[in-house]
Order: C-alpha cells, then structure tokens, then sequence
C-alpha cells in the first residue's frame, strides 16, 4: 500500500504501472495527524536517535526560511530559532 | 514580542512575512502559553503565504513545527518550564463523530496550528494544553521541531502502509520514501525508523515486527527487504 498525505496537493505524480502498481497495490491518503501518532513517533524519534539535517534563520530571517524551503536550496530542513 | 505576519500583501521587497512587534497572547483557559525555541519551516507554510490554502485570517503567523517553553498556564502534565512540541493539529471539538471514533485527525472542526490560529513564527505561541507534546529530555528543540510535521506524518503513511500489520517491502518500495516522495519532504528525513532489514524497538502502545516470507508476486524487483513497524 501507498499512503499520501499533503495538506495541499494539486495533482499526484504519475505512477509507473508496470513498476509500481502491478500486483493490487492500493493507494490511500493520509490526512492529518493524531495526538497518538505524535506521541508514539517522538518516543520513536527518541530511541532511534534520529537528528535531521538542519539550516537555522533567526525569525528576522524567516522570509530567507521561506524562500530556502521553495527553492530547496538547503540540505535540510529549515527552522527559524528564537 | 517580535513575529513574522502573512497578511496576503506581499511588502515592497516581495516578502510575504512581516517582521514586526505584535502584543504578546493572553492566556486563556485550556491553554498553555510558550516561549518558542524553535519552529520548522514547513512547505504547507509555503503554501499558506503564497494563497494555495485560502487566507482565513486577515494577519496570521505561521508556523506549525514549534518547540517551545511552556512559561504561563502550566499543567501538571506540562509544568512551567518544561518543553513541549506542538503540530499541526492545534486542536479538535472531541465531539463529532470521527474524533469519537479515534479519527481526530479527521475532525469537523479542527484547529490547525499556524493556518486557523497563530503559530510559532513568533517569541510566544499559545496553543491548546492538550494539543502539545512533552519533549523527552536528550532530544533538542532545534532537530526536534522539523520532526514534528513531516516526522509524525512519514510515521503515520508508514503505519496505515503496513494496515494489516507489518509488511515486508522491498528497499525500492520504502512505503514512506513513496509517500515522502509525493508529499516533497526532504530526504534527510526519510524513512528513518525502518531502515531495511531493521527491528525496530516498541513503542508506548507496543511496535510490533513480524517477518513475513517473501512473496515475489508482490514484490516486484529484487530489493532489500524490511520491516515496517505498525501499532496496535
């Protein structure tokens, strides 16, 4: 199965049938998030030790944030500390 | 206190935020006021500030993705001083009948952090008590507060990707790089609690892992294969 989420998408990729979809796949989207899902992943983001990459912006800075996140010119995510 | 506002004019230099002094927001009951330490920069964001959501407030700070102090209301859950994480979802009515149904993430009237309410592109950030998240201690806000959006989320298509308990894919077909690949979240933050072949540890409600044979009708390509963990 394939799950989706975007709180805003216009138009899905297309998808390669013969690679991708052959055999009965299912596609569903994925809308929001749970309180429960935000507990159990933090808690997994804590064992697993996971660290993502980030660019710090002061919050002078966020229109520079802004524009880094669309023209993806950071190798990580972006986050405006205060 | 200083805050970053999208109120639709972009400024002379064709910035769509607005640096500027704003009154500080009063506590209110059920709610927990933060000194924000750290917000991620989400694309929704983008699409907020370039009017692909529709505008619901005539000023608005964004900013969904917020790690902060909680400084005034303070619960026994969440005392003074102690870190939590906000999302997305800012809040819900806890009536309708998805979120009786363990659905709130369908809510009729949800709140969303940053779009319906202010966010966390500011000093302060009020936000529902019961809509934070308490940070455990070793993770830091800075390379906390970009997990919080595309993290939970990733975590989310991962578990309804392996719905009828854990599956067995190969590397290629990485349930969430699909979706990640879709939804544009950047590949740092990719896949990071199934790494192929990987078992992975229990959750509060219990991460199960179970390997199932391989079935190549399924199984298209000769990957690596691995387990994603889904919660029961």
């Amino acid at each position: 199965m394939v799950a989706i989420n975007a709180i805003h998408l216009d138009q899905m990729p297309g998808f390669d049938y013969d690679k991708l979809l052959w055999g009965e796949r299912q596609i569903r989207s994925v809308a929001n998030m749970t309180r429960e899902d935000a507990g159990d992943f933090l808690k997994l983001a804590y064992d697993l030790k996971i660290q993502p990459r980030v660019t710090t912006f002061t919050l002078e800075d966020a229109n520079k944030a802004l524009l880094a996140v669309k023209d993806e010119t950071e190798n990580g995510s972006a986050v405006i500390v205060l | 206190m200083r805050a970053a506002v999208y109120n639709g004019i972009p400024t002379a230099e064709g910035n769509h935020l607005r640096i500027e002094d704003v009154p500080r927001p009063m506590l209110q009951s059920g709610h927990v006021l933060l000194r924000v330490i750290a917000c991620g920069v989400c694309r929704t964001d983008l699409h907020i500030v370039e009017g692909d959501l529709p505008s619901l407030r005539p000023n608005l700070i964004p900013g969904h993705q917020i790690v902060g102090e909680v400084v005034d209301g303070g619960t026994d859950a969440i005392p003074l001083g102690s870190q939590v994480g906000v999302s997305w979802m800012g809040g819900t009515d806890g009536d309708c009948w998805f979120c009786k149904h363990q659905m709130e993430n369908l809510c009729d009237h949800p709140v969303f952090t940053g779009y319906t309410v202010d966010g966390g592109y500011a000093e302060y950030a009020l936000v529902r008590a019961d809509f934070t998240f308490p940070i455990p201690l070793g993770l830091d806000a800075v390379h906390v507060a970009p997990l919080l959006c595309a993290g939970i989320i990733g975590f989310s298509c991962a578990q309804e990707s392996s719905a009828s308990g854990a599956c067995v894919l190969p590397e290629y077909n990485r349930a969430n790089v699909w979706a990640c690949s879709v939804l544009g979240v950047p590949p740092h933050l990719r896949c990071p609690f199934c790494s192929p072949g990987d078992a992975r540890p229990t959750s509060s409600h219990g991460v199960r892992h179970t390997e199932r044979p391989p079935q190549s009708s399924m199984q298209p390509g000769s990957g690596e294969r691995m387990t994603v963990p889904r919660l029961h």
